[in-house]
């Protein structure tokens, strides 16, 4: 489907009261722009600078040396295929992050992913982040801030991945230098990032609550504060499931492996052993040092950190350089290129990027409706009928009477245990994980000792292993499947069709189940 | 930006304690808004089966349990009306000895029974408490051959539901109209005078200037289902949001002096027993005697009955009790509660939705209440002619003579073996005048805060041993007034 996000602003227009429309940043504040015009002078300087670091006293004729001895096939392709594969993971890892609040294709949330590193390839002052936060926002509704959230959220587990990958390397391979010594700076930095964005995600009430009361005497204050850091932690409301913060951690660190072979697989186009545990510590030096504000497509840190990475392990001078900026050509192009074919199916236009941010940041300003109260940000929530696992169903199917109402048992049995699995997901939090534990305990202990999953199991067996546990002498499990079973049969004995069964003179219900 | 809603008054809840605030207040001439958390059903959607009436009416499903050495599950309504929508309607003045008990204990001032009288009288009038007509179903007759047997002293418990047709929905909201909940009465009484009730409005904070309350900061849900946060700015805010909700926001928002700390509740104890003949308690109204000669220490009376809720009951002796489900039309359910003398706490989680979490440690002294309740009933129920009777007690499937039935006077039912149920929580946050005990003044208004009052049970200072809906409402009532008349002379 073709997609406008231009129509981003016009929306937002909607949404503001006439005559209370923020002007556009351009207006607003001359010395905003100055600002960010001396942001975009200082990052090209900053490239120009590591440029010149990186070829200073280089021997040229062993660059051109290398690139004339160079094999690209078939390592380039292998380079570039690992590459993309990265950008596919990182959207699924987009999916996980939104599903809370909406739904995306993989496809979508690559794109969106893609799009924000083309265009932080081609603009400056790391816009691409921001286009990315506002391409997602257009596609789930989400508000910019939240998205944005996501966006740093996404940044930050990278960061993680990375400091958390140098801290490994050592154990594997030597590693020396100043990598080191930047292991030692960033883990305590994305630390810090780590220990706010989990409050906000784990305490979100708290946060709020905290931001309000101290901004309570400022009324102005006060709404937008609170609607920034709602936004925010909504944005990172997928972090409270652990389920959750599992797969997008293990996306993330499958993100990075990926994108390692893009490093190892030039090493060999210039006749360098393929190492991987090397191309990780290389990659993720060069991933830390990009973090320095820079030119579009991080020209000059990239090539800089990424032959001193190199460096370390013995490599010489002229042909690091060589390998940087063999690899910053794979990192470059492939994905510039896939972003700017997605811009365009998507409708993107390369000067929309700059007023999708400038829309975006009103958007935290704006939206009151005709709602007679003040309303200060839209709150995005899915809900959703919980839907049981296998697992539940068949110990809610090994639980209930083993009589029933002929011919409809099966549909019975549904809808049992879609009660059984909405009512445990209603119990309070630490009570909900308690029983998720325990039936996961349940399921892995059945599984070793009859070498079958449970729902697999004859319904007779599953009913024998759940009495045994149910009526044992364990009174942690006696409690976990007395919640279930008193659940499930409440839901029994309510059903429908077991209420006509039951009116029925001639037909019998009850009766032990074991 | 639009201009805030700017209510002079704004209550939170529209349980007994919400609606009897909100309706005094707004035939009194003041611009009230109410926050309801739950939803506005229709009368077409009440007396669904216990499933669907659990998923739509209650709050958490039906599934809040409150935690401690012996778990007890706890259920509240979340709706508009609160549990007035789906509690059975019995209705009692507190006791004059525990009014002035109360006086006694916590400096409560204006609570003498004279005091309360005619606030009592104008609940009763506003709900039209009254007897339920005769015949009496036949679980209730069961009980009173019972108790006649046993020659102990009892009341037919007066309820909010004149022309009871006895459908048995009054778990799911009664479809006839006929239980005068807050929906039915005050609600549309607050309405008529201008009060304002926004549903599907959850109050997350309460919002403060200094010592002053200037509003609420909620979750709005539109009409389209979208949500929002919002801020509704305030003169005056009465927290009505129950006793588990209103400590909840309170401590949230950083007011804690008392809040919280002093839960109470009446820990029930069921019991299921088997006649020679039928009851149909599937489709007659429970059993209304309630026994009087055991109080304040313990009520034995009649429990709401239905297929599941019985398999429920029995589903701790499961293996040996099942087959009575094939009877189930010659089973009664009853109670046996007690006036609870454990501690109960109520802290919103640190964590998630800040949600609370409900504790009450269960004394020794209910332990024993409850085997002693138990004893009694099943003795009363045997008298009554049942065959057998299930408690709700791992280990116990049955008790079938008077001697098994005894025993329990004397012995301790094992503490990790009872299932416990309350629908009676209070005391969250008791008023009074003394400091030192009590987070709110004798009329609610919250110790150490301006423009911020407290008016459901939570406010009740400890156990009234009886169900808290007529009380929390001649409470409210009074407070109300109490405060409009303030506001009137300055």
């Amino acid at each position: 489907m073709r997609y406008q996000l231009r129509a981003l602003i016009p929306r937002l227009s909607r949404e503001s009261k006439p005559g209370k429309m923020r002007p556009p940043m351009a207006s607003r504040s001359s010395t905003g722009v100055g600002i960010r015009r001396i942001t975009i002078l200082v990052g090209f300087a900053v490239s120009a600078l590591f440029l010149l670091l990186a070829g200073w006293r280089i021997d040229w004729t062993g660059v051109w040396a290398a690139y004339a001895h160079a094999r690209w096939w078939p390592f380039v392709p292998l380079a570039m295929g690992c590459y993309i594969l990265g950008h596919v993971i990182r959207g699924v890892r987009c999916r996980v992050l939104v599903r809370n609040d909406a739904r995306i294709s993989t496809l979508t949330a690559s794109n969106i992913v893609v799009v924000g590193y083309a265009v932080n390839n081609l603009l400056p002052a790391r816009l691409g982040e921001f286009a990315r936060a506002g391409m997602l926002a257009e596609r789930t509704g989400m508000p910019f801030a939240q998205s944005l959230t996501i966006t740093f959220l996404e940044r930050l587990l990278d960061g993680i991945v990375m400091v958390g990958l140098l801290v490994v390397a050592p154990l594997i391979i030597p590693v020396h230098g100043w990598v080191l010594q930047s292991v030692r700076v960033a883990v305590p930095v994305f630390g810090a990032a780590l220990f706010v964005v989990l409050l906000c995600a784990v305490a979100p009430y708290q946060v709020v609550a905290l931001c309000s009361r101290l901004t309570a005497g400022i009324p102005s204050v006060h709404d937008r504060l609170v609607r920034l850091v709602s936004q925010i932690t909504q944005g990172l409301s997928s972090l409270r499931s652990l389920r959750s913060v599992a797969s997008v951690l293990a996306l993330s660190v499958m993100v990075w492996l990926a994108e390692a072979g893009l490093f190892l697989f030039i090493l060999p186009c210039f006749n360098l052993a393929a190492s991987y545990p090397q191309s990780v510590v290389v990659m993720a030096a060069t991933n830390l040092g990009i973090l320095v504000p820079s030119s579009p497509g991080f020209i000059g840190p990239f090539h800089y950190f990424c032959m001193r990475a190199l460096g370390t392990f013995g490599v010489a001078e002229a042909t690091a350089f060589s390998y940087a900026v063999a690899v910053h050509l794979a990192f470059y192009a492939p994905v510039t290129l896939w972003g700017v074919v997605a811009m365009a199916w998507y409708g993107v236009e390369l000067g929309t990027v700059a007023a999708m941010q400038r829309a975006g940041r009103s958007l935290a300003e704006l939206p009151s409706g005709a709602h007679p109260m003040r309303l200060i940000t839209p709150l995005v929530r899915t809900s959703h009928e919980p839907r049981p696992t296998r697992l539940m169903r068949a110990v809610c199917e090994a639980l209930l009477p083993a009589e029933g109402p002929s011919g409809s048992r099966e549909a019975i049995v549904d809808r049992v245990s879609a009660f059984v699995a909405g009512q445990t997901e209603a119990l309070p939090g630490l009570l909900r994980w308690a029983l998720r534990v325990g039936l996961t305990g349940f399921a892995a202990l059945t599984f070793l000792r009859y070498g079958r999953p449970f729902p697999s199991l004859s319904l007779e067996r599953r009913r024998k292993i759940v009495a045994s546990w149910a009526w044992g002498r364990l009174g942690l499990a006696r409690q976990l499947f007395r919640a279930l079973r008193s659940t499930a049969l409440l839901a029994w004995y309510e059903d429908p069709d077991v209420v006509a069964a039951q009116n029925d003179p001639g037909h019998v219900l009850g009766g032990p189940d074991v | 930006m639009s201009k805030a809603l700017r209510g002079q008054i704004v209550v939170v809840g529209s349980g007994a304690g919400g609606a009897t605030t909100a309706c005094s207040l707004a035939q009194a001439g003041f611009d009230v808004v109410v926050l309801e958390e739950g939803m506005r059903h229709p009368i077409e959607s009440y007396g669904c089966n216990a499933t669907d009436g659990m998923r739509r009416f209650y709050r958490n499903r039906g599934m809040t349990p409150i935690v401690g050495g012996v778990p007890i599950g706890y259920v509240e309504g979340c709706c508009l009306g609160g549990s007035t929508e789906v509690n059975c309607g019995f209705w009692h003045r507190v006791p004059p000895e525990v009014a002035l008990r109360w006086r006694a204990q916590y400096d409560l001032q204006d609570c003498e029974p004279d005091d309360l009288e005619p606030h009592f009288c104008w609940a009763e009038e506003q709900t039209s408490v009254s007897p339920h007509p005769e015949p009496l179903p036949a679980s209730t007759q069961v009980f009173a051959r019972g108790i006649e047997a046993m020659g102990w002293r009892y009341q037919q418990v007066p309820r909010t539901a004149r022309g009871c047709i006895g459908d048995n929905t009054c778990a799911s909201g009664c479809r006839s109209g006929a239980k005068q909940s807050m929906a039915r009465t005050l609600i549309p009484a607050a309405e008529a005078a201008g009060a304002r009730f926004l549903t599907g409005c959850k109050a997350t904070m309460l919002l403060r200037r200094g010592s002053r309350v200037t509003g609420v900061l909620a979750e709005v849900t539109h009409e389209d289902g979208s949500s929002s946060l919002a801020r509704i700015d305030a003169e005056h805010v009465f927290v009505c949001a129950g006793p588990t909700q209103t400590p909840s926001l309170l401590r949230r928002s950083g007011i804690k002096f008392h809040v919280g700390d002093t839960l109470r509740i009446h820990p029930m104890l069921k019991v299921a027993a088997r006649f020679d003949e039928p009851l149909d308690s599937q489709s007659s109204v429970l059993p209304l005697l309630q026994v009087k000669e055991f109080w304040p220490d313990l009520s034995i009376g009649g429990a709401f009955y239905s297929s599941g809720h019985l398999a429920m009951l029995l589903s701790d002796n499961w293996p040996e009790t099942s087959q009575a489900m094939n009877d189930a039309k010659s089973i009664g359910a009853w109670y046996v509660a007690v006036k609870g003398n454990g501690k109960g706490s109520v802290r919103p989680s640190m964590t998630g939705d800040g949600a609370p979490m409900i504790r009450y440690e269960l004394s020794n002294e209910d332990l024993r209440h409850l085997s002693q309740g138990l004893a009694r009933l099943a003795t009363l129920l045997l008298a009554a002619g049942a065959r057998e009777v299930f408690p709700s007690v791992h280990g116990i499937p049955t008790i079938r003579s008077k001697l098994d039935a005894i025993r329990w006077l004397d012995d301790l039912l094992p503490r990790g073996a009872v299932s416990l149920t309350t629908v009676h929580a209070f005391s969250s946050c008791p008023i009074g005048e003394r400091n030192d005990r009590c987070a709110a003044d004798s009329f609610g208004r919250v110790h150490g805060f301006e423009g911020l009052y407290i008016n459901d049970a939570s406010i009740l200072p400890d156990s009234p041993g009886v169900n808290p809906q007529g009380t929390v409402m001649a409470l409210a009532r009074r407070n109300a007034l109490h405060f409009a008349e303030t506001m009137r002379n300055g």
